[in-house]
């Protein structure tokens, strides 16, 4: 049986004048468990506070209640006073008898023998209470970056320059992501590589990450501080080690195929890299494409010129296991499909273009060296119809939501069209033009100063007839159709998560929402956590933004990461559910009900067990399970009766 | 309310056991959107079928010729008795033909082809032509017949560009605006050159040889005569 | 009106991120309701087990209040949900048992409603009054 201190605040008159503290003390005094009661004028004065912890020891008490305001305001200070009397914080309880009572009644009887009802509730739940510890994890101090575009190369040099070891793992066969891929960027038309490109090698010469290419995620285990994962390096067919980057290979290779960095408009060899400056600059052999692996025997060129002998049609997948206590996800985004957008007739019209195909185009880079050429002929255009909001702000047929980059880089594409081509005419089709970020409304005017016509309303049909490519749109502003004659025509696509990301998603026990972006953990006040700890978002992976937002979040995510990193251990409050495996089944009902997937079930003791660092607390397990083996911690189903019970009981 | 017109068709034609063909386009697009707007709602199919005579479960098959036709092919091929091959139609499908996708499901909604094939199938030449779903104006010819004007002559203009001698369709309204309105098209447009529109069963019994004087073509505004006649069709 | 001199017992249930701060703010507003209410504080709405409210009744409550956050704002991201549907079927359970499903109310009210904190309880109380005591209607 607890030997229970009471300590009655008067608040000054705040609760004193409408609750009778010497009666109340009295009463009290009386109640079973109760071994010392006292009033004081400021509980939360020093004195006050010293009166607990001197009733602590004298009267040895192991459990203690103070009746004054709110816990939101000073359950802390309480639970402070009471570990430095010796005894366990999470044995210390607050009774609201001030915003809960002597503030909202008038009626001092009334009011007293409420206030006497709150306090004992909360000594019925006091007798329950338990000592609890905070849970201690420790951190393994190493991070993981999954993507490797600017989001995830930023995430991984903050962290690394923070002294935390740093794997960055990326799916394709160099880093770089979108953002290798465009020809400059707005508003200051910097060009892109110039200036993603210093990063890359940074990230590559950089002592502490540790770059994985041309790998994958294959399975996650573990959880805050103590991540156990497994990665694929794909088998590139080439001895990396050995590699220097001659370039031989791919300028011998006689098979040619479609480039993905290209966007299917130019093409590269079975055995490539996918641009030069490729990060790391060794190249990989499409397997699918390679006449070796197709006609085994038929094809070895390669090999035979490579002067150090680094091709190795025998490399195999190797899987890789490391362990980490924080993750940063930044896998970046897709493009939406535009052949889904029917009427504009993308992959039957030829010189109908993606966003990111004429971006293409437009670099020096590229598969026309910067010259904008159609793909049909090979002409100059000297019409351009772009096309804003091309699948996105369609909530009845495509993509509800804007995605926010396309009003600034269609005036980035008309601009650098106009410089390209001096007589050309880009007209823009459109329904907003959010310039939101800083000098993007100055750049947007500067575009249309040179020479871009911008035409409000949708364009409802791209056709061809005769061989020209006829654009049917609508001037809202003038109430008119339109009938536009282009050369080309470039859709402002929309951006899309990732595709087929469900697999790591699943892996990562982390959300998404219904466009399949990462949740976030708050849309205002976390966005760059996600609702699993340990676990950070950045880029466009959460969500449509541009370049200089992708680097603020990743350098955000990257700061989340380094709190946890930089600490051998972390703490968590301890008022988590528990398992009592007497009584536990192994229905798992809890583990389906929790939010955080702290609960799973050990197929051998058939019983459930809990992840604590996940637990947050909320107490829907403790609800739902059927035997009462799921308890949260001092807030068990007993003492909510008792509490209960003691407010209802007597007069 | 509006449902409950084409429900009672819908609850007859079940009730004699037959599906329902329906050659106009407009009323091949309310019974097949009463009939899906239906079987999301049992509710109000309740509430109706209290209203109707006989009461309607919301299974009745709506077809439309075309599907018919196609279905059908090798019948409708063994009855063609005039050659129309030198014959170019531009197939003119219209709006609520194909629209809204989800509901109608009866071709591709911008690039359909089943009135080619019909075209095809009684050996006629189909001439495909970039605005064929595209509206002609309909009920504004009502109070707005210069939309409609306008609508039409860019519908024909494109056919005929693209080698069309004939338009064929299967919307008595569509018919009514690409014909009818040729003389105020001209008007508008001096340079247009007249073009006849059939409606689709008309194409159809010339390819089977009905009789001339069962064709209807005095209905037709602009006289298919002399391109019949060129053709050896008549 | 009712020359009824029975007070009822009302239990109140909130959660301690939303109504319990909403009941916070009703107390720093000085605002003035009936006493019969006796607040108990849970970290979510969602550890309400069904089994708790009937315990109340039996125990001689005459109405119990919920109170968790609005759809969207709970604190651990969908506890709110998962409490809608248990009362939602408990509502049904009260209805064979013969206790009028108006004794159990569940209410969303989020920390910056003081003012609509006052007006559920004073609206809850009165009509709780009205209803009478729970023990004559035999649970």
């Amino acid at each position: 049986m607890k030997r229970i201190g009471v300590f009655i605040c008067h608040c000054g008159i705040n609760i004193a004048k409408t609750v009778d503290v010497e009666a109340l003390t009295e009463e009290i005094k009386k109640y079973p468990g109760v071994e010392y009661a006292e009033n004081y004028k400021y509980m939360c004065s020093d004195p006050g506070q010293n009166l607990v912890i001197n009733a602590i020891k004298e009267h040895k008490l192991d459990a203690v209640v103070v009746a004054a305001c709110s816990p939101t305001l000073h359950e802390n200070t309480f639970r402070n006073a009471s570990e430095r009397g010796g005894l366990n914080r999470y044995v210390c309880e607050m009774a609201n008898i001030r915003e809960h009572c002597s503030w909202v009644h008038d009626d001092k009887k009334v009011a007293t023998k409420k206030a006497a009802h709150i306090i004992k509730s909360i000594i019925e739940k006091v007798k329950y209470d338990e000592p609890l510890e905070p849970i201690h994890v420790s951190v393994t101090k190493r991070a993981l970056v999954i993507g490797g575009g600017i989001a995830g190369i930023q995430a991984a040099l903050d962290i690394a320059n923070a002294g935390v070891e740093t794997i960055l793992v990326e799916k394709g066969p160099s880093i770089g992501g979108r953002m290798a891929q465009l020809s400059e960027t707005f508003p200051t038309l910097d060009c892109s590589q110039c200036i993603l490109t210093p990063k890359m090698v940074e990230v590559s010469q950089h002592k502490k990450i540790k770059l994985l290419s041309y790998s994958e995620i294959e399975e996650i285990a573990g959880s805050v501080g103590n991540f156990k994962v497994k990665i694929k390096r794909k088998a590139a067919y080439v001895d990396h080690a050995k590699c220097t980057g001659c370039g031989m290979c791919y300028e011998k290779c006689p098979v040619k195929v479609d480039s993905e960095f290209e966007e299917n408009m130019g093409k590269r060899k079975a055995i490539y890299t996918p641009f030069p400056q490729a990060v790391p600059n060794k190249p990989i052999i499409d397997k699918e494409h390679c006449t070796f692996f197709l006609k085994p025997g038929k094809c070895r060129v390669c090999q035979i010129v490579c002067p150090v002998q680094a091709v190795d049609f025998e490399q195999q997948d190797v899987i890789l296991e490391e362990e980490v206590g924080a993750i940063v996800v930044a896998t970046g985004f897709d493009l939406y499909e535009p052949e889904r957008l029917k009427e504009y007739g993308y992959g039957t019209i030829p010189d109908v273009l993606t966003s990111l195909q004429f971006e293409r185009l437009l670099s020096a880079s590229g598969p026309t060296s910067g010259d904008v050429r159609r793909i049909s002929d090979g002409k100059e255009p000297k019409r351009i119809v772009f096309i804003q909001c091309a699948g996105s702000r369609d909530k009845e047929n495509h993509l509800e939501y804007c995605s926010k980059i396309c009003c600034m880089y269609t005036a980035k594409h008309a601009l650098l069209y106009k410089h390209r081509v001096h007589d050309g005419e880009p007209i823009i089709f459109y329904i907003d033009v959010r310039t939101a970020g800083k000098g993007y409304e100055e750049f947007y005017n500067r575009v249309t100063d040179e020479g871009a016509t911008y035409i409000r309303g949708k364009v409802s049909k791209v056709y061809q007839d005769n061989g020209r490519i006829v654009v049917l749109g609508a001037d809202t502003l003038s109430g008119k159709q339109i009938e536009v004659e282009a050369d080309m025509v470039v859709l402002a696509t929309g951006v899309v998560p990732t595709r087929n990301n469900t697999e790591l998603v699943r892996r990562l026990k982390i959300q998404c929402d219904a466009n399949d972006f990462l949740t976030e953990a708050h849309p205002k006040l976390r966005p760059v956590e996600s609702n699993t700890a340990g676990i950070y978002l950045a880029g466009a992976a959460q969500g449509p933004k541009d370049i200089p937002e992708v680097v603020a979040q990743a350098s955000g995510a990257a700061s989340k990461a380094i709190a946890i990193l930089t600490q051998d251990e972390i703490t968590f409050e301890p008022t988590i559910a528990g398992v009592d495996e007497d009584l536990c089944s192994g229905c798992s009902i809890c583990v389906g009900v929790c939010p955080y997937n702290a609960r799973e079930l050990d197929r051998e003791k058939m019983v459930i067990k809990v992840v604590e660092a996940l637990c947050q607390g909320c107490g829907s397990c403790s609800s739902a399970c059927p035997s009462g083996a799921a308890q949260q911690r001092n807030l068990i189903d007993k003492q909510i009766e008792d509490m209960v019970t003691s407010v209802l009981e007597e007069k | 309310m509006s449902l409950i017109a084409p429900l009672r068709i819908l609850a007859k034609a079940q009730h004699e056991g037959e599906r329902v063909l329906a050659p106009c386009s407009i009323c091949y697009n309310t019974l097949k959107r009463a009939n899906f707007i239906l079987k999301e709602d049992e509710e109000t199919l309740d509430i109706i079928n209290e209203h109707l005579e006989e009461s309607y479960d919301g299974n009745e098959t709506v077809l439309h010729p075309l599907e018919f036709f196609r279905d059908n092919a090798q019948l409708v091929k063994s009855k063609v008795k005039k050659n129309l091959k030198e014959l170019k139609v531009g197939c003119y499908y219209g709006c609520l033909l194909l629209r809204p996708d989800n509901e109608i499901k009866f071709d591709d909604p911008e690039k359909p082809t089943i009135f080619e094939t019909f075209v095809s199938m009684i050996g006629a030449t189909p001439i495909d032509f970039p605005l064929k779903v595209e509206c002609c104006g309909s009920y504004l010819v009502v109070n707005s017949p210069d939309a409609a004007v306008e609508a039409s002559y860019k519908l024909l203009r494109n056919a005929q560009g693209n080698g069309a001698d004939v338009i064929v369709t299967s919307c008595p309204l569509c018919h009514y605006n690409l014909d009818a309105l040729q003389g105020k098209i001209k008007k508008a447009h001096p340079e247009f050159k007249e073009i006849p529109v059939f409606y689709f069963s008309q194409l159809l019994a010339i390819a089977l040889g009905v009789e001339k004087q069962n064709l209807g073509l005095e209905q037709n505004k602009v006289s298919p005569n002399e391109i019949l006649k060129e053709y050896d069709l008549l | 009106m009712s020359e009824n001199n029975f007070e009822p017992k009302i239990i109140g249930f909130f959660c301690k991120w939303c109504t319990s701060a909403a009941a916070d703010l009703a107390g720093t507003s000085r605002k003035k309701y009936p006493a019969n209410l006796v607040p108990i504080r849970f970290f979510c709405s969602s550890r309400i087990d069904p089994q708790h409210v009937l315990h109340a009744f039996k125990s001689g409550a005459d109405g119990v209040l919920i109170g968790g956050c609005h759809f969207g704002d709970c604190h651990y991201q969908d506890g709110n949900y998962k409490t809608a549907r248990r009362i939602a079927l408990l509502h049904n359970l009260l209805d064979d048992m013969g206790v009028s499903k108006k004794r159990l109310r569940l209410e969303w009210i989020s920390a910056a409603e003081g003012d609509r904190f006052t007006k559920v309880v004073r609206e809850f109380t009165e009509e709780i009054k009205k209803l009478g005591p729970l023990k004559g209607n035999g649970v």
